[in-house]
């Protein structure tokens, strides 16, 4: 046997085992000691104030971090590009803030922040269910999506050390369409949390938050590259037709990407959700490697990327954006993007 | 809903047993898809295709253990989506996999060797003491951060760790007694 057969042995454990291990009951943690939260605090308190110093007021530490744009990337932004929304609401014990929205021509990122009287209420896994409806229009499918890339990865960064969680929403535009002018509407009715080891998510929190602004901004601009390539996979023929690279993401202009269907009948919403399975998309959005104009190639991982699909009338996919947690300048522009797909390497080229 | 009023729904072939089954085991199912691939997206689409699976496998499966029955499935699933990645450096198994001291995760070798071990690992496993087996199993086989062991088990994440370690190095030695020669 090879040594990765121990892997395959523990993948084949038996079921007794695997359910005795998460039936357990939960144990109490121990108690930390008094002086190490003292120490631990001192720490906090330093490294707040060191993010203060190094992050500018332009924009929140949170998203600045989500993007990768330290204090000298963000001053070679455009102003306009980041709006200060600032717009609070409480209910229950729980004050939710649309703080700040960062654009390009091909959507928007909001960043959320929760604070609870009840520091305990929250958890990293803390989830809002809310509705975003803008200039009174609910936002449909394809449109919307949670953001995924860097920090929400690492659910530890999402939360402050005062028990303040942040969450990020990214709301896609459609085609040539602009959000600048419009109304923000959210509306919060309750707070689950996702934590581990429950079958059912408990609410935690239930009450009315309602935030209203007008979103203004600048989009960041945007350089169209036609580029024209096929990349075959599994049989089907994918074109990658155009690229749209912004300040803080590129978005792939696709056609031909496979649907995948299934022949099961009623199964309702389920079907919804397989049939936005396509993992060619998926793969789009997450390259191996980024290369820049200056001759830097960057390595990516998952705590680096995040990527969201547009869908056309049809379902088809029809966008993919991928979002590579660093700011791109102009003289640091992507130049070519590197995938792995089952096991192949291609390389989609934007010049 | 209890598991067996869920199994007798798939039976009829109502689809309201994905519902109920979505409703109860997604927190479940997801985390174990998500300790493996540490990305919300493929999670989402994990678990997804559990559902479907389980529409397909029953009938004519009856499971006696439901939820173990799902989680299997997650894992299955989550583990194949890993391998055809191949490039996920933070995916909380590439880090379970440096601890095992595994670089590739080829295919098992003969299917009969594979299933000789896999009654070798659980007897490993049912010889613990069952804290030992608990944290065991919830890092390889559940693939749960250090962190949430500790916080499951109410055991430090030093000593955690240091359970582990001494738990890998008997796994081996037993395993070579047992006729692994890697």
């Amino acid at each position: 046997m090879k040594n990765s057969d121990i892997f395959w042995a523990l993948y084949d454990m038996d079921d007794d085992l695997i359910r005795e291990a998460k039936e357990a009951p939960m144990m109490k943690t121990n108690n930390v000691h008094p002086v190490r939260i003292m120490l631990i605090a001192a720490a906090v308190v330093v490294l707040l104030a060191g993010t203060a110093l190094a992050i500018s007021e332009l924009w929140a530490p949170k998203l600045a971090a989500l993007f990768g744009a330290d204090e000298k990337q963000q001053e070679l932004l455009d102003v306009g590009f980041v709006q200060n929304i600032g717009v609070s609401d409480s209910d229950n014990g729980v004050t939710i803030t649309a703080e700040q929205l960062i654009g390009d021509a091909n959507g928007v990122y909001i960043l959320y922040s929760i604070k609870a009287d009840d520091p305990k209420l929250l958890s990293a896994w803390t989830f809002p269910h809310y509705k975003l409806t803008l200039d009174g229009e609910s936002r449909g499918k394809g449109c919307r999506d949670w953001a995924d890339p860097g920090n929400l990865h690492d659910v530890e960064q999402r939360r402050d050390a005062d028990g303040t969680l942040y969450f990020y929403d990214l709301l896609m535009t459609d085609p040539g369409e602009s959000f600048s002018g419009k109304q923000a509407y959210v509306h919060v009715d309750y707070i689950d949390d996702m934590a581990t080891d429950q079958d059912i998510f408990p609410v935690i929190w239930e009450g009315d938050i309602e935030l209203s602004w007008e979103i203004n901004y600048v989009p960041s601009e945007v350089r169209t590259y036609e580029i024209h390539q096929n990349v075959v996979w599994n049989d089907s023929t994918i074109q990658i037709e155009s690229a749209n690279i912004s300040s803080i993401g590129i978005t792939l202009t696709c056609s031909g990407i496979p649907t995948v269907t299934n022949d099961v009948e009623g199964l309702g919403n389920v079907v919804s959700i397989r049939d936005e399975y396509r993992e060619i998309a998926g793969a789009l959005s997450s390259p191996v490697s980024i290369t820049l104009s200056n001759g830097t190639i960057c390595e990516m991982d998952r705590n680096h990327l995040g990527g969201t699909k547009r869908y056309d009338d049809n379902g088809d996919v029809e966008f993919v954006t991928l979002f590579a947690g660093q700011i791109f300048r102009e003289e640091a522009y992507p130049v070519s993007l590197c995938y792995e797909l089952d096991g192949e390497t291609f390389t989609v080229e934007l010049k | 809903m209890d598991d067996e009023a869920i199994i007798e729904r798939y039976w009829q072939r109502d689809e309201t047993a994905i519902q109920e089954t979505q409703r109860k085991y997604y927190a479940y199912c997801s985390t174990i898809a998500y300790n493996i691939l540490s990305s919300f997206e493929d999670t989402e689409e994990c678990v997804a295709d559990t559902w479907l699976k389980a529409w397909d496998a029953i009938p004519p499966a009856r499971p006696d253990h439901f939820k173990s029955f799902l989680g299997r499935i997650t894992h299955n699933l989550a583990v194949d989506r890993y391998r055809a990645n191949r490039r996920c450096k933070s995916c909380g198994l590439t880090e379970v996999l440096q601890e095992l001291e595994i670089t590739s995760l080829d295919d098992p070798e003969a299917e009969i060797q594979r299933m000789a071990f896999k009654g070798v690992v659980s007897r490993f496993l049912r010889g613990l003491d069952p804290q030992t087996r608990r944290v065991f199993v919830l890092r390889y086989w559940y693939y749960e951060p250090l962190k949430t062991i500790s916080r499951e088990t109410g055991i430090r994440e030093a000593t955690v760790n240091s359970m582990l370690y001494r738990t890998r190095k008997k796994l081996k030695t037993y395993l070579t007694k047992e006729g692994w020669n890697p």
